[in-house]
């Protein structure tokens, strides 16, 4: 693994500055989140505080126990009266069973709209009795009656779908006909339905109804609610009054005009505040969750990219996961912070967003005590409403965007710049050390020699110091390294004064009268400082040739006839081995070259490739021509060269000889070699023959 | 009358060795192991022939020093370097100094020997012209063996008695080539091949320096030098 790459891998720690800024935000998110709900809260307080002192708007809908109140929708407009459920469909439906018979139920909705009431019945009746004129206007036939304030139950029967005009008796039990209400019968498959609208006035704040279904049959059920017989009939009744048709309905519910004017006051945008009645049914409401779109659009434009945005709405999201979605009723009975604010809890409640899947809809609901009543939890009797304040996570969102963004700007721009400077600090330590690294490679050159390239540093740091150590450490072994090149020039020189005196004894003892065994002694001490200058004479060879070499000129000559006249020169000299020359015809192989010392590396070769080749060995001269240079190779048949010492081959003092032959040899022979091509800007290499059958040098003189 | 030859040598059992070899063939020998002492006793007297070591004690050129000196008192005094020393650049400023011969220390005292009688002989010759006189005549070159003297296009060459030697040899037969070996044993020196090649390169330089056409000394590759047959 490269420096780098382990910087890579380091750097990536630096990727937990976003995630602890993510941890961040969270956290500041969730303490928005408590600051939200309580700002809503006490803003919902104030509203239900001041709710509590008009309690007159409110307390009329909690008088009746007895029976469930008829809740009228707000309708956007008036409704014709034709029997057919057009304009209703976006009102609820209240289903009421006939106890007496399991098919028989009714199914009611009721709405107002600029004072009239609107009641659509659909009424499910297998078998529908029209009204007979003849026998009652009122008490023959399926009909329906409602129930006013005033206790006037107006009836509706008919002999045949159409309008229906609605009757009721008075205190003298005479029938009357109200023209006020308008009704439209009409019959369906399942049974009929009823369509009625009637003046605010008429109902007087107070209404109710009950199903009049009179049976054909003479079979009496006998869990009948409510029976009575004329006839040959039956007729049961069902419905929320049809156990008490004379007492008084209850109040019905509306959303009522005044208590939304006391809500408008506290209209804030993005907010959304609603008062429910003990029967979870809306009465007012001011005010949008949807912040004005000019707000939003501002947010959005000024302080944040929709991708942050998103991004950010992405992080919070997965801070709190929630179950419910929020749904917008006018029926608050499904709504758990709703039910708690009747047991007298003030409470909060976060539900998801269905149309923005990154939003939260944050729900307060804040119980309204009568007046007089204390605001005890134990009072719950005396709570008339509850006040519900509705607003958008996107509220605070929208806030604490800028605040992310500044985080996502700054916390983005510290990692990029503590990155930009990490890499860029370590890229120039590898680079440094990469340096250092290159330059310890290069000072040795090819052939083994130091070189006095080795680069100084004054860094004051530790990279500084390895420099500078590298550096002394090079010049030591430099030293020592010339010191050991040097050594055997000098060796050679101080050794030459004790020889010289061994030699000069030895002559003059040579005229001294000696007997025969002093004289053999003599004679073995002469060979041996004879051998003993030769050895010298050839520890000095290197040097002399670098003196020569240094003090050479360049001669045009030609190659072929050096190697020709050489190699018939090395047959006389080496008449044990079999020594061959060929070379490739019709070229010119003239160069510029110092012939003695061309003479002399061959020499060297030569001297070489005899003492491995075997008796009666080839030694193969061959002289060839190529684009750029000449090439030279000495072969031989002897021993392979072992591959570890194949480029140590030609450097100074080292020989792959074994060590018990008798000659003395220094590993200098083909050094001297390699400095004589080096000279000529040439260069050698050694390699076994393809067939393993021996060992051949190639030489590349440069044309 | 018994020739006198002074050994400058700080090497005093060397000095002495070759002391008693010399005695030994009849010669007159001083010993002097510094330059000083070697100078004082040149000022009594001229020695007939001077050995002289190049590093003199702490002088390491003293050698030099004083063959300057000799050479300038007696222009014809026989001047022989006997030293240790032997790279190229001594044996150039020994011989640029006008000694007659840059020795060795390896070389044998019978080779020694053999180079004193020469540079005697010469002497000799130069002082009474003999009659009969050795020459060999050739092209441009003209050699006189007695008098150890070799002239080129009628011009004098300067030259040691080991290249003198080794012309001799080459030029005695003309066309044939002379091994080192051969050229070796002509100039009574054992020496390694380079240093043939180097004699062989001063000389052909001493001839070029008065004729600047010079080739008679051919290279035969790998087997040696010959005179060019004219």
């Amino acid at each position: 693994m490269t420096l780098n790459k382990q910087l890579l891998c380091v750097s990536i720690i630096l990727l937990c500055l976003p995630w602890a800024g993510c941890q961040y935000i969270r956290e500041v998110d969730n303490i928005f989140r408590t600051s939200q709900e309580q700002t809503l809260m006490a803003s919902t307080k104030a509203v239900a505080s001041v709710l509590s002192q008009q309690a007159a708007l409110l307390q009329t809908y909690n008088s009746d126990e007895h029976f469930t109140p008829l809740y009228f929708h707000p309708l956007a407009s008036s409704l014709w009266i034709d029997g057919y459920s057009e304009g209703w469909e976006s009102i609820p439906a209240i289903p009421y069973q006939a106890a007496h018979n399991p098919q028989q139920s009714v199914t009611v909705r009721s709405a107002i709209h600029n004072k009239k009431l609107f009641l659509y019945f659909q009424v499910i009746d297998n078998n529908v009795i029209y009204n007979n004129p003849a026998q009652s206007l009122i008490d023959d036939g399926d009909g329906i009656a409602v129930i006013a304030a005033s206790g006037r139950q107006y009836i509706f029967t008919t002999s045949a779908p159409g309008n229906v005009i609605a009757r009721y008796r008075n205190e003298t039990n005479r029938i009357y006909r109200e023209s006020k209400i308008n009704a439209y019968w009409q019959d369906t498959e399942a049974g009929y339905d009823l369509e009625v609208s009637l003046p605010t006035e008429l109902a007087a704040g107070r209404l109710s109804f009950y199903i009049i279904d009179q049976n054909a049959d003479n079979i009496r059920s006998n869990n009948s609610e409510h029976k009575e017989t004329s006839n040959n009939h039956t007729t049961d009744y069902y419905g929320p009054m049809a156990n008490a048709p004379h007492s008084r309905p209850p109040y019905y519910i509306y959303q009522s005009a005044a208590l939304q004017q006391q809500l408008d006051i506290f209209e804030q945008p993005g907010q959304r505040i609603n008062v429910v009645e003990p029967h979870y049914w809306l009465l007012a409401k001011t005010g949008t969750i949807e912040l004005p779109k000019a707000i939003e659009q501002r947010d959005t434009t000024e302080n944040s990219h929709w991708l942050i945005k998103k991004l950010y709405r992405f992080l919070l999201n997965s801070n709190i996961h929630l179950k419910t979605q929020y749904s917008e009723s006018t029926n608050f009975s499904e709504r758990l912070e709703v039910i708690r604010g009747f047991d007298g809890h003030s409470n909060s409640r976060w539900y998801k967003d269905p149309e923005h899947s990154s939003q939260n809809i944050l729900a307060v609901a804040v119980p309204v005590f009568h007046n007089k009543a204390e605001a005890t939890e134990a009072n719950k009797q005396n709570i008339i409403g509850v006040v519900v304040a509705e607003q958008s996570s996107e509220q605070l969102a929208a806030l604490s965007d800028n605040a992310f963004n500044k985080l996502l700007a700054l916390s983005l721009g510290a990692i990029i710049l503590v990155a930009i400077a990490l890499l860029g600090y370590t890229s120039w330590l590898s680079w440094r050390i990469k340096r250092l690294s290159r330059a310890a490679t290069e000072v040795l050159s090819d052939d083994g020699k130091l070189l006095d390239n080795f680069p100084t540093s004054r860094a004051a740091d530790e990279i500084g110091d390895l420099t500078r150590n590298y550096a002394q450490l090079l010049q030591r072994i430099g030293d020592y390294t010339e010191y050991l090149q040097t050594l055997s020039r000098k060796l050679s020189h101080e050794l030459r004064t004790p020889l010289a005196i061994i030699h000069s004894s030895l002559d003059n003892l040579n005229n001294q009268p000696l007997d025969p065994h002093s004289e053999t002694y003599q004679q073995r001490a002469k060979q041996g400082a004879i051998r003993l200058g030769n050895i010298l004479t050839a520890m000095s060879e290197a040097s002399r040739v670098e003196a020569s070499i240094e003090n050479a000129e360049l001669e045009t000559i030609d190659l072929f006839t050096l190697l020709s006249g050489v190699s018939a020169a090395y047959q006389d000299i080496y008449p044990q081995h079999r020594i061959n020359f060929s070379s490739s015809n019709g070229f010119n192989y003239t160069i510029q070259a110092v012939p003695d010392l061309l003479v002399q590396m061959l020499d060297k070769l030569i001297d070489n490739a005899a003492s491995f080749c075997p008796e009666n060995g080839l030694i193969g001269f061959t002289l060839s021509h190529h684009n750029k240079y000449i090439e030279i190779t000495v072969s031989n048949d002897g021993p392979l060269l072992p591959e570890k010492m194949r480029s140590q081959l030609f450097n100074n003092m080292v020989s792959l000889r074994e060590q018990n032959k008798n000659s003395s040899h220094l590993g200098l022979g083909l050094y001297i070699v390699s400095l004589i091509v080096q000279f000529h800007h040439g260069s050698i290499s050694a390699a076994n023959r393809d067939d393993a059958s021996g060992v051949f040098f190639t030489i590349h003189l440069p044309t | 009358m018994a020739r006198h030859i002074a050994i400058v040598e700080d090497e005093p059992t060397i000095a002495a060795n070759y002391r008693d070899a010399l005695s030994r063939q009849g010669y007159l020998v001083s010993v002097y192991s510094d330059r000083p002492s070697a100078l004082r006793g040149f000022q009594q007297q001229l020695p007939d022939l001077a050995i002289i070591d190049v590093g003199l004690g702490d002088e390491i050129e003293g050698g030099f020093d004083l063959c300057r000196e000799l050479r300038s008192r007696s222009p014809e005094l026989p001047i022989v370097f006997l030293t240790a020393r032997e790279s190229e650049f001594d044996v150039i400023s020994g011989l640029r100094l006008g000694a007659d011969d840059y020795l060795t220390k390896d070389i044998s005292q019978a080779q020694m020997m053999v180079r004193i009688v020469a540079l005697f002989r010469r002497v000799d010759a130069l002082k009474a012209p003999s009659l009969k006189e050795d020459i060999i005549s050739h092209g441009k070159l003209m050699i006189n063996k007695e008098r150890m003297n070799t002239r080129w296009n009628n011009l004098n060459i300067d030259l040691t008695v080991t290249e003198f030697w080794i012309i001799y040899a080459l030029a005695r037969h003309p066309g044939h080539v002379k091994n080192r070996q051969q050229l070796m044993d002509a100039a009574n020196v054992v020496l390694d091949d380079n240093t043939i090649t180097s004699h062989v390169k001063r000389i052909r330089k001493k001839f070029l320096a008065v004729d600047a056409d010079f080739d008679a000394i051919e290279t035969a590759y790998g087997m040696g030098y010959r005179w060019k047959a004219v």
